[in-house]
């Protein structure tokens, strides 16, 4: 009677094979938890770099379509002041349009009992519930009605500590409004809304909250079928030139260009871990090869046959790839969730960013795949033993013992083709840099290509030393360094993957950040002091002074105030930052980021007016040299300008435009500041001329007041914390991969013990042979790690040069040699330390090891 | 009638660092059903060799293996699966290494899983062949706790509860006391006279092959029988070949 | 005088592998310039007196001397420096370093002991050459045969001029024909040398080449070789 639970698969039944898993289990229980080890966070890794991938613009992706629900196009405003509401009943008339639903959103700050928010205020009304937005399609809440009061998602409720009915204060474009708290959204079932900054209330509220009366800054439009085309053209035509038709989600489409280039080096980044997951799985799986061997040979003269092994085989790699992989799928979700949980708030000021993590199962299911179809390529080396012409018994005869040898010759082949493959990523880089993140991939394999030749010189060069130097450890070191197996090059080369990555993406990290901090601090160096409406981070948000200019002038201490503005335009794909510089700022453009022209003529040209300067990207776009016209898109039609010089991005991925406040305020057609810029008189210090402005502002809650440095420093921390996660994977694969290796070391010297007891036998000492270890491990360990420093530098160069050329960022290259050898004593010291103690156990390993085989 | 097992004209050699070493050289063997054959060779003079080839482990350089008149060498892996599985059982002490934890029981069990039996039917099955060798108080028993006789005797019931047709043993019971040896040699001729069971047996030790059937010795790469009486055919191997040095 | 005394000496131990049988209460002295062959099976404790004289493991009770010296009292760098100087190894499973030169493998004992390699090669030439490798010494073990490879660690053990040669089973890797030739070898080093050898095998090719013969079984040891028909093919 046939067991349905308990089939047989090529004559075996499960039962069985899960008894000769386990006996294995029992008898290798070590190493099978590292090679689980290894293969767990090969996946985690993986997993981690994708989640962090897809999680930026998922979450707001998710965000905008619970927002625009099923609206085709938009009517959107040019600046934050957005236009008149009588548009809304114009364009609900228009034929061909299903709904029309109005919104006016603006930056603000929600203040509650324990703390302050920045979130993207939503005034709507219930016409958007018809579009099938705001949990409406999930509850079919098509009469709810939104009230005065404010609806917050429990991550800014309880960032502020507020609860349904508490008192809050909005700060908006400088005033204070009260307000209450009605409902906290809770995260199911609503999603990203529940977990995004916004606050919703009607429409109504939020134009008195905004001081916005009678204002809306975007128009839903729902289309009836097949009539999209003739609605957009309607609709611009109601835009006369001053606003913007689109696709209700353009907001996603220019943020995809905003951080393409994050996306970008986290794409470098995922490569490179899928490389290091996938040799630490393999590494681990080498190490059990021995014994696996001798087991399939038992089996085998037990009559298993053939097609019987290979199923074990599987069935083996199954189990323990899925185990393993299960456990990286927690251990990577664990990881992304701590370390990547932070959104970056220069983004949050432009777009609404939401913290939801998004954990698809298309994702996790990938991860697993990988660490499974790993597993199984790393099993099968002991199915090599199955081939005809071997007979069953090999292994017992095979005299290498412990990994496969690579042939002498291949060690050639591989460097030839390492350097063939440099020079050829080398050539085309130069030619084509859009290439760098493929290029950069590609360069990680070539210098894995490099190590067996490295290997073999470094052997020669020891047994050079051996000859000269009396040494009881190089000798034992040569013969290991000659015994060049698959299994030392995935050592090595874990390593040197490691280090790789390490010092190209923290080489090119830094670049960044000495250019942006260079680039911040010339931008804010054109004032003492900086009053803004508070915690926006590009100086973009308007708000009304109400006399706080004539204030602050008057105060003894200062010398004079001026009006900065500035704000987001959205052209084509890009949302441009817009600069306006008041005259007497000096320099209105960041010298440092100048590409093309001269800093006093473009100061000359910008205050003359009709000149503007422009970033690089913008300028390739749309062709523009020096001295180019160009046209942008304002609330008061197009405006006719021409290039006063060509900069980097400033800081600001999709570019930015640095005018004078005059054409500004003639095109925007607003006088109000986005932030005040004070001089002191001299001998005047900046802490004693902060208490006069603050003094002068006196009760408009709605500003704020910093120094020079302190806004530079505010600005520092952002950059470093947008690109922070990005440092933080990059140390926790140096540990990672230091723990791998180490590991492996120790596994590998473990498996030699009987080969090191018989040096005992020699009349080493247990000093003597545990000095040897740490000096083989230390050479390995070097070895990989040279290479991968050496390739690194190269890779930072690289990516430095590709966030130059490719997203106009400011990266100045510079080599750092510090924090290279840094990274590499890390990863060394990580290793040597694990290594030691198992080192000395083997080292102490009585002498009778060798005895017994 | 044909033997069960025959080599015929059959030649092995190895490769020693550079060195080609002739093993066999142009060696016969029959071996009838139910007949028990002693080969007595000194250290390294290729009896392992020659109970490999017997039992299929090994393929011969030329020459056939024939098992019941079939070429085993012609067979598809899962036909000398078949013949590994149920037909001959080969049991060599050198070649093995203990699984720490593993019950004697479930030694001798996992080898019959090739049947496709579950755990349960196959540890039965063993229970009774341990019984059958008189080993059955060490079924529990952890296999490398056994010291070197109890060990003999459970490889022994392991190649016997799959009931084969001809047993290969090699160097079964190198034991330090002789009169344990002896004792094991005489149930295994036991069980092989009851079970109808053809033996091939090596050993290195002459007194330990005294009680079967027929007497081979081995040196040189050629089999000389000592009984002239014997359903053995063999001729005197010519030479070993002086040390040919192929290659550096 | 250099002789390896062996008192009383009981030693119990087992391994996962296998259990290794007790030494129980064995005596034997070896005198410079005596060859002596300790015969017995497998598991009989033979190879647990060479690692006592090699002072590797240290009995349970009794006393294990050479040269006067009580070898269970060394310090574990006392007991390297001791097999460094004065003693030869020679066992079966000799675990050579691989990818290397016979000649930089017979000279380990030497690199060891602090010589540069050139030095140690130079010291240890002779005694590669003595084995009859001396054309050879360039080749790293994988080029040479199971035979060749024992030979070199024949000359490793003797490289560094033992007082005292201990060897475990040295030809059971080989053939009888080369057997012969290293057991000769072995007895003309202690004679020549005037240093005692010792020798467990269960190779009854060694009978001729003891100057003295012992058996060891079941952890006893007595005169004279077990009786056993010796083997008579025509």
């Amino acid at each position: 009677m046939k067991n349905p639970l308990n089939p047989a698969i090529a004559g075996v039944r499960v039962s069985m094979l899960a008894h000769l898993y386990g006996v294995r289990l029992r008898s290798h229980a070590i190493q099978e938890l590292l090679a689980g080890s290894g293969i767990a966070v090969g996946v985690a890794l993986v997993l981690g770099v994708l989640v962090a991938n897809a999680s930026l613009t998922g979450a707001a992706a998710q965000l905008v379509h619970d927002v625009v629900g099923s609206a085709d196009l938009q009517l959107a405003a040019r600046s934050q002041d957005g236009f008149g509401e009588r548009l809304l009943a114009d364009s609900a008339r228009l034929t061909g349009v299903r709904t029309a639903a109005p919104v006016l959103r603006e930056n603000v700050a929600v203040v509650g009992p324990h703390g302050r928010e920045p979130v993207q205020l939503l005034g709507v009304n219930s016409s958007v519930l018809s579009l099938g937005g705001f949990g409406a399609r999930q509850f079919g809440l098509a009469n709810f009605s939104f009230g005065k009061d404010l609806i917050l998602p429990a991550s800014v409720a309880s960032a502020i500590g507020a609860e349904p009915g508490s008192p809050v204060t909005v700060l908006a474009l400088g005033a204070a409004q009260a307000s209450t708290v009605s409902i906290v959204l809770k995260s199911s079932p609503f999603g990203a809304l529940a977990s995004s900054p916004v606050a919703v209330t009607a429409l109504p509220s939020a134009q008195r909250l905004t001081g916005l009366e009678g204002r809306i800054t975007q128009i839903l439009i729902a289309a009836q079928p097949g009539a999209e085309s003739r609605v957009r053209g309607e609709l611009q035509r109601l835009g006369a030139g001053r606003l913007n038709v689109e696709a209700a989600d353009e907001e996603l489409a220019l943020l995809a260009q905003a951080v393409k280039p994050n996306d970008e080096s986290t794409t470098l980044f995922a490569a490179i871990s899928v490389m290091i997951g996938f040799l630490l799985a393999v590494n681990a799986m080498l190490l059990t090869v021995p014994e696996r061997r001798r087991f399939v040979a038992e089996l085998r003269m037990q009559g298993y046959d053939r097609r019987q092994i290979v199923v074990l085989l599987i069935f083996q790699a199954a189990v323990l790839g899925l185990l393993a992989s299960a456990v990286g799928v927690v251990l990577g979700a664990l990881l992304s969730h701590i370390f990547l949980h932070r959104i970056p708030t220069y983004l949050t000021t432009a777009f609404p960013i939401g913290g939801q993590q998004t954990l698809r199962a298309t994702t996790v299911l990938a991860a697993l795949a990988c660490g499974v179809l790993a597993t199984l390529l790393a099993s099968l080396s002991p199915a090599l033993d199955l081939r005809a012409d071997r007979p069953t018994d090999a292994v017992f005869h095979d005299r290498s013992g412990g990994g496969e040898v690579l042939a002498p010759g291949t060690a050639v082949k591989l460097a030839v083709a390492g350097v063939v493959a440099l020079t050829a990523i080398a050539l085309v880089l130069a030619l084509a840099p859009g290439l760098t993140i493929v290029g950069g991939t590609a360069l990680a394999l070539a210098i894995l290509c490099a190590i067996p030749g490295v290997f073999a010189l470094v052997a020669r060069a020891l047994h050079w030393a051996a000859e000269r130097v009396p040494s009881s450890s190089l000798i034992v070191v040569v013969s290991e360094l000659r015994t060049v197996t698959t299994r030392s090059v995935a050592l090595a080369g874990i390593a040197a993957l490691a280090v790789y990555g390490s010092v190209a993406i923290g080489g090119a990290r830094a670049d960044l950040l000495r250019g942006l901090d260079m680039n911040f601090s010339e931008y804010l160096g054109t004032a003492r002091l900086w009053v803004t409406s508070g915690g926006n981070d590009l100086t973009t948000n308007a708000f009304n002074p109400a006399g706080a200019t004539a204030a602050i002038a008057r105060a003894p201490g200062v010398a004079s105030v001026r009006v900065y503005q500035g704000g987001f335009l959205d052209v084509g794909r890009r949302r441009l930052w817009i600069i306006a510089r008041p005259p007497g700022d000096e320099p209105p453009v960041p010298a440092s980021q100048l590409l093309e022209g001269s800093a006093a003529r473009a100061a000359r040209l910008l205050d003359s007016g009709g000149w503007a300067t422009v970033s690089d990207a913008f300028a390739k776009e749309r062709h523009l040299a020096l001295g180019a016209a160009f046209a942008l898109p304002t609330p008061s039609g197009l405006a006719r300008l021409r290039v006063a010089a060509i900069t980097t991005n400033l800081g600001w991925s999709p570019g930015a435009v640095v005018l004078s406040s005059r054409d500004y305020r003639r095109y925007w057609q607003t006088a109000q500041p986005s932030a005040l810029e004070v001089e002191l008189r001299p001998g005047v210090s900046e802490a004693a001329g902060r208490r006069e402005v603050v003094r002068a502002i006196g009760r408009r809650p709605g500003l704020g007041v910093q120094t020079f440095s302190e806004r530079r420093a505010q600005y520092a921390a952002d950059s470093r914390q947008g690109l922070y996660a990005l440092s933080e994977i990059a140390t926790l694969l140096l540990i990672a991969a230091a723990l791998a290796v180490a590991s492996a070391l120790s596994a590998a010297i473990w498996q030699r013990r009987a080969r090191l007891a018989s040096l005992k036998i020699q009349g080493y000492s247990t000093g003597q042979l545990w000095r040897a270890l740490l000096l083989e491990s230390a050479i390995v360990l070097g070895i990989g790690c040279a290479i991968g420093a050496a390739g690194g530098v190269y890779g930072h160069a690289l990516a430095s040069r590709w966030l130059r050329l490719e997203t106009d960022f400011p990266a100045p290259f510079e080599v750092g040699l510090g924090k290279v050898l840094l990274t590499l004593a890390l990863l060394a010291a990580i290793a040597l330390a694990v290594i030691a103690l198992p080192g000395l156990l083997a080292a102490r390993a009585p002498a009778r090891a060798s005895f017994q085989e | 009638m044909t033997p069960l097992l025959s080599l015929e004209n059959v030649s092995k050699s190895f490769f020693d660092g550079g060195r080609r070493i002739v093993v066999l050289d142009h060696v016969f063997l029959d071996v009838d059903a139910g007949v028990s054959v002693g080969v007595y060779g000194a250290r390294r003079s290729g009896k392992s060799t020659l109970l490999r080839l017997a039992a299929g482990i090994a393929l011969p350089d030329s020459g056939a293996i024939r098992f019941e008149g079939r070429d085993v060498a012609r067979m598809s892996s899962r036909e000398r699966g078949r013949l590994l599985r149920r037909e001959i059982a080969f049991v060599s002490a050198t070649d093995w290494r203990a699984n720490p934890g593993e019950s004697v029981v479930d030694h001798v069990a996992t080898s019959l899983g090739s049947d496709g039996v579950t755990m349960r039917e196959a540890r039965r099955k063993a229970m009774r062949v341990l019984h059958l060798l008189d080993a059955a108080e060490s079924a529990e028993e952890s296999m490398g706790a056994l010291s070197l006789t109890e060990r003999a005797r459970v490889l022994l019931a392991r190649a016997l509860a799959r009931e084969p047709r001809l047993l290969v043993l090699d160097e079964p019971a190198l034991l330090p006391s002789l009169g344990d040896r002896d004792r094991f040699y005489a149930l295994l001729r036991g069980v092989a006279r009851e079970w109808e069971i053809a033996l091939l047996v090596a050993s290195e030790e002459m007194t330990a092959l005294q009680g079967l059937g027929v007497f081979v010795s081995i040196a040189d790469g050629g089999l000389v029988s000592t009984e002239s009486r014997a359903t053995v055919v063999s001729l005197p191997g010519r030479r070993r070949h002086a040390a040919e040095r192929v290659g550096q | 005088m250099s002789t390896l005394e062996l008192r009383d000496v009981i030693k119990h131990f087992s391994s996962d592998i296998e259990t290794v049988r007790a030494v129980d209460g064995v005596s034997l002295a070896v005198h410079p310039g005596e060859f002596v062959a300790l015969y017995g099976p497998s598991g009989s404790g033979k190879t647990t007196l060479l690692l006592l004289a090699a002072a590797l493991i240290t009995p349970d009770s009794g006393a294990v001397r050479f040269d006067g010296r009580e070898l269970s009292e060394l310090s574990e760098r006392e007991a390297a420096l001791y097999r460094r100087h004065d003693v030869g190894l020679v066992f079966q499973s000799f675990h050579l370093m691989p990818h290397t030169s016979a000649l930089d493998n017979a000279a380990i004992k030497l690199t060891g002991d602090g010589c540069t390699l050139r030095e140690g090669r130079r010291r240890a030439l002779p005694w590669l050459e003595r084995v009859g490798l001396g054309a050879r010494a360039q080749h790293t073990p994988e080029q040479l045969s199971m035979g060749e490879q024992q030979r070199i660690a024949i000359a490793r053990a003797l490289a560094n001029e033992p007082r005292l040669l201990l060897a475990d089973e040295p030809t059971g890797n080989l053939d009888s024909k080369r057997s012969r030739e290293i057991l000769a070898l072995m007895r003309d080093i202690c004679h020549e040398r005037a240093i005692p050898g010792l020798l467990v095998t269960h190779d009854r090719d060694a009978v001729p080449f003891a100057d003295r013969l012992h058996t060891l079984r079941d952890g006893h040891m007595t005169g004279g070789i077990d009786p056993e028909p010796a083997a008579i093919c025509t």
